[in-house]
């Protein structure tokens, strides 16, 4: 009898939608904590893991020597990589393809690599046009590399 | 360097006495000591073309007196001084201060060990192990001879009465 | 004899080591210098193991084995031996695993991670030693070696040809050869296997792939009659090296370097990759229906309107037993009895007398049980290296082996004999009894391929035949390719039909062929150029006939300029194969890598001929099957029951010239000699002309022969005087020094 009195009540006053609102007027005036997304951007992790790179030693030389480590840990199977005996005599890739709708950003790559020629960078919003530029090359890994380069610098410093 | 080297009759003759001495199918037995009077014909060291003509007359692979000439220190592989000074540098003589006397006669005759004076008239000796006089350390040889209770005033007349 | 290991029982052999015992029953115990098939040195200490009332844990590999013996394999002081050691081992090794090929597979990675600890006590440098290169076919990193001395103990006492040694000592130890030299032994390959780290690698596989990458297909080595075991590995669709595969019965753990790298020859540029059909004088690319109709059409014409004996079949017996099987099936059916497979030779005056198949005359592991064996015409290390290993251990075992050539040529095992007797001596030499073999010993005469090629090989033969009868010995061959006991078995000869039936009308043997000039030739898997006792002759054949079928690998400047047609074929690897080896045995194997799309196998595309003429229509399992079945079916006391013909040989007389070529170790087929690697050895270099001191004497200093042979004349430069040869002799050391003139035996006149 009591409960059937109340829900009248409650509704013949509105008492639910005052509620509601009020949670909405609150809000109103608080600062938003929305982020305009392209215009603004949420802080990253240091450890944050988005597009691959291949890094370059000061001197121009590449990291990568093709020891495959990567190419055996992936548990996606994203990484295909050839390689062959450059004219001085070191170990190098004649390929380097990384699959980025098979890639699950898992890290180990950067884990395995026992030169830290592989990297993740910070750069998350990549698009392609067409399907097969899916796979990046060992030129394009080059050349994200050398773009950011001194980000991946500041990173590791701060991971200590 | 290249000629080839020929043993001559008389070395072959020694090389033969060797020989006599181990069964007839263990020609390797003697390379030893026919590798140490090759060297004592020919100022005390052994070249690529000895090697290969001892071999040759032994019967063995040419790899084999290699092996043997590189492992003995007696038995030298590039040319040397004439008048081999040897100091002892295992652990009785270096407790009783080797090391000086090796510095010192490094410095004397400017050179290092394991090389010969530009005059060929000294070599410094590589890697020496005991040479069983440890009563007397620290001690050194001098064309096989010992001295004992070495100081660098003794080692100074030691290299002086040398001609 | 009871042993515990682990506190359990084991029954031990008597005087077995700690190690061997433990192998056997699949305990593991740590090791790098213990191998098998070498002596034991007991240098790496790594397969330390704690004994009970002994106080120092001993090495496994060289502590005989004692009633009662309580041995742990796992207790602390067993662990705490095998991480101290390991640790030492590690001192000097660098940490470059990441590049390096032994990665992956390496003996010391996988030990020191089972066994070792994950950090060191040793902060100083590490040594580090200069490499040495050794050759085009081991690839060194001497900084890498833990001096377990695998190797130099290989070539003192596998190979018997030492060349690489343990150098210095101490701290500075390292592994070498002597100075300035590579390493040239036909079996140096395996101390690729030997090495437990990467310091000896495989210098053509060199950073092309990591082990865990690859795929391993067994086979069958094609390149010489044992029959090796070989695993190739592969990395996406393409061989990349080549490993042993344990067979104690043919190769033991052991391969020759001409197995090891002679597949690089599949991936040579001049394969044959697509159909070709000569239309317009001009070979045009074409679809295999095309192809395969224009083939049946020249057959059935040749047939029609030149009769059947105007086709002349050759295939080669490197060809797999399937192929060989469906030529003759396919050629034999239509009647065709021109069919051969003996293109290197040339008096087949002999071939009556010949056994059903060529055979060793025992098996290669009795070898040793001989008391003497005698080897005519071959040169084991550089005809059959792999020989070379059991030749060794049968002169350890007091075999007496005797060598009986044209020529004087230097063996890794101890001969008891050597001869060196010109054409018209070798055969004399057997007319009269020999007083070094002692009748009642056990005694093998071993018949090489480099008799097969001279032109009086009946006379010889036949009288080594007769000797062996007197003597009571057994006769063995040893052939020149890897099929010819299937070649001579399924039929791929003249005079005998499958299973060595006799026919009733005998076909052209090749020297007839080629001489008589048919009107259609067929070759298979053959190259004209090289294949051939005489090029010059094959050319001239070519030139003449209306219409040359081609069924080949490779295309070669004379394939292309004679070619009707070209039927590209699969090698041994692309196809689904089976040889018969010298001691007789079958063996199997499957397709290793797919063929290029336009690559067909070559027994599928005889198949697909078989089946146009309404011949039948088989696949791999029904003709393995139907040989295996015939096989059992076979008489193989043919000879033995067999009248023996006399024969009237070609005469031979002493005022010849010989002019003789050897087998090249890597010319020896037409995958070999397109091998890159082996190209580049110390052997293929070597290729020269050698002429007998007395010819030298006749040239008085002159730089050029002028040789007239065949009613030809041409000239000869650059050759060497040898002592050693026998009088009035020249012998070329290859074949590839001759120019297409020339014959691979013959007799020759010198203008001097």
């Amino acid at each position: 009898m009591i409960n059937k009195i109340s829900t009248i009540f409650k509704s013949l006053f509105l008492l639910e939608i005052l509620k509601g609102l009020s949670v909405t007027g609150k809000k109103l005036f608080k600062k938003p904590i929305t982020v305009q997304y392209p215009d603004e951007k949420t802080p990253q992790s240091a450890r944050f893991r988005g597009l691959h790179a291949l890094r370059r030693y000061p001197n121009g030389e590449e990291r990568c020597i093709g020891c495959k480590l990567c190419e055996a840990v992936c548990p996606a199977l994203a990484i295909s990589i050839d390689t062959e005996m450059r004219t001085d005599g070191t170990r190098r890739t004649t390929k380097y393809d990384i699959d980025l709708f098979k890639c699950v950003y898992c890290g180990f790559c950067e884990e395995a690599c026992p030169v830290d020629a592989i990297v993740e960078t910070k750069i998350f919003e990549f698009h392609f046009e067409n399907r097969n530029e899916k796979i990046v090359n060992k030129f394009d890994l080059l050349k994200i590399g050398d773009i950011y380069e001194q980000e991946e610098l500041k990173d590791r410093k701060n991971l200590g | 360097m290249n000629q080839k080297y020929v043993i001559n009759d008389e070395i072959i003759n020694q090389i033969d006495r060797v020989k006599r001495k181990f069964p007839e199918m263990e020609s390797k037995s003697s390379i030893i000591e026919s590798l140490l009077i090759i060297q004592h014909h020919n100022q005390g060291f052994v070249t690529k073309e000895i090697i290969q003509a001892l071999a040759k007359y032994l019967g063995i692979k040419e790899i084999d007196v290699f092996e043997v000439a590189t492992f003995y220190t007696m038995i030298n592989i590039k040319p040397v001084g004439r008048n081999v000074i040897a100091v002892c540098n295992n652990i009785s003589c270096m407790l009783r201060g080797s090391d000086n006397i090796l510095n010192y006669i490094e410095k004397k005759l400017n050179i290092k060990v394991g090389e010969s004076t530009p005059d060929k008239k000294f070599y410094l000796k590589d890697e020496i192990e005991c040479l069983a006089a440890c009563n007397g350390g620290p001690m050194m040889q001098v064309n096989h001879k010992n001295y004992e209770n070495l100081t660098l005033n003794k080692v100074d007349k030691i290299l002086e009465g040398i001609k | 004899m009871k042993v515990f290991i682990n506190n359990k029982e084991y029954k031990a052999r008597e005087n077995e080591t700690i190690i061997e015992l433990a192998d056997r029953n699949g305990i593991k115990i740590p090791r790098f210098c213990y191998h098998k098939h070498l002596s034991v040195v007991a240098s790496c200490r790594m397969c330390l193991v704690e004994i009970e009332n002994i106080e120092h844990a001993q090495p496994a590999c060289s502590t005989p084995v004692q009633e009662n013996m309580k041995i742990f394999t796992h207790s602390n002081k067993t662990k705490n031996a095998q991480k101290n050691t390991m640790e030492f081992l590690l001192i000097n090794h660098p940490l470059d695993c990441p590049i390096c090929d032994q990665g992956g597979e390496c003996e010391l990675q996988d030990v020191s991670i089972q066994h070792g600890e994950s950090h060191s006590n040793y902060l100083e440098f590490k040594r580090v030693v200069i490499d040495k290169d050794v050759g085009p076919l081991i690839s060194t990193e001497m900084t890498r070696c833990i001096h377990c001395s695998r190797c130099v103990r290989f070539g003192e006492e596998v190979s018997n040809n030492k060349e690489l040694g343990l150098v210095n000592r101490g701290e500075h130890m390292e592994i070498r050869t002597f100075i300035e030299e590579g390493i040239s032994s036909e079996l140096s390959g395996n101390m690729i296997d030997l090495c437990p780290v990467g310091a000896l690698n495989n210098k053509p596989y060199r950073y092309r792939a990591r082990t865990w990458d690859l795929q391993q297909h067994g086979a069958i080595s094609p390149h010489d009659c044992i029959g090796s075991n070989i695993y190739y590995h592969t990395y996406n669709n393409e061989i990349v090296r080549a490993v042993p595969k344990e067979n104690h019965d043919i190769n033991q753990t052991w391969l020759s370097d001409r197995d090891r790298f002679g597949y690089e020859g599949i991936y040579s540029e001049d394969r044959a990759t697509k159909p070709m059909i000569r239309n317009n004088k001009k070979l045009v690319e074409c679809e295999k229906e095309i192809l395969l109709n224009k083939t049946n059409e020249i057959i059935k014409s040749t047939i029609n309107d030149f009769g059947l004996d105007q086709i002349g079949c050759l295939i080669s017996a490197q060809s797999t037993s399937e192929e060989l099987f469906l030529f003759q099936h396919l050629f034999k059916s239509m009647n065709i009895q021109n069919i051969d497979h003996r293109t290197n030779e040339c008096d087949f005056n002999y071939q009556e007398n010949y056994p059903l198949m060529p055979s060793l005359g025992c098996n290669i592991n009795d070898l040793d049980k001989f008391d003497n064996i005698l080897l005519v015409g071959v040169n084991i290390k550089t005809e059959f290296p792999i020989l070379t290993i059991r030749f060794n251990e049968a002169s350890k075992n007091n075999t007496k082996i005797f060598s009986i050539h044209f020529d004087s040529l230097d063996e890794d095992f101890e001969l008891a004999g050597k001869i060196a007797l010109n054409n018209s001596d070798l055969s004399k030499f057997f007319d009269k009894k020999k007083p070094a073999i002692n009748t009642n010993n056990k005694t093998l005469i071993i018949i090489g391929p480099n008799i097969n090629y001279l032109v009086n090989q009946s006379q010889i033969l036949d009288s080594i035949t007769k000797y062996s009868k007197s003597i009571n010995a057994q006769q063995g061959y040893l052939t020149d390719f890897c099929n010819s006991t299937s070649a001579w078995l399924f039929g791929n000869i003249p005079h005998r039909n499958f299973g060595g039936q006799p026919t009733n009308k005998p076909g052209l043997n090749v020297s007839d062929m080629i001489k008589s000039g048919l009107s259609t030739y067929v070759f298979f898997n053959l190259e004209p150029e090289h294949d051939f006792w005489n090029a010059s002759a094959v050319t001239e054949a070519l030139n003449k006939s209306k219409y040359n079928i081609f069924f080949t690998s490779y295309v070669t400047p004379l394939i292309e300029r004679y070619a009707d047609v070209i039927i590209p074929i699969s090698t041994f690897a692309e196809t689904d194969g089976s040889f018969i080896n010298i001691e007789g045995t079958y063996q199997a194997y499957n397709k290793i890598v797919n063929p290029n799309k336009n690559i067909f196998e070559g027994w599928s595309i005889l198949n697909n001929l078989i089946k146009m003429n309404n011949l039948g229509d088989y696949n791999i399992s029904s003709i393995r099957s139907f040989l295996l079945k015939s096989l059992q079916n076979i008489d193989f006391n043919y000879s033995k029951n067999k009248k023996f013909k006399n024969i009237n040989s070609k005469s031979i007389t002493n005022n010849y010239i010989y002019k003789n070529t050897l087998r090249h170790i890597y010319a020896s087929d037409q995958i070999v000699r397109r091998s890159k690697s082996l190209n580049l050895t110390e052997q293929s270099h070597n290729k020269f002309i050698y002429i007998s001191s007395d010819l030298g004497q006749i040239l008085n200093n002159k730089d050029t022969l002028e040789i007239r042979e065949n009613n030809k004349n041409y000239k000869v430069k650059n050759f060497l005087i040898k002592k050693e040869l026998p009088i009035n002799t020249i012998v070329y050391t290859s074949s590839f020094n001759n120019t297409l003139n020339e014959s691979k035996s013959g007799h020759i006149t010198i203008k001097s």
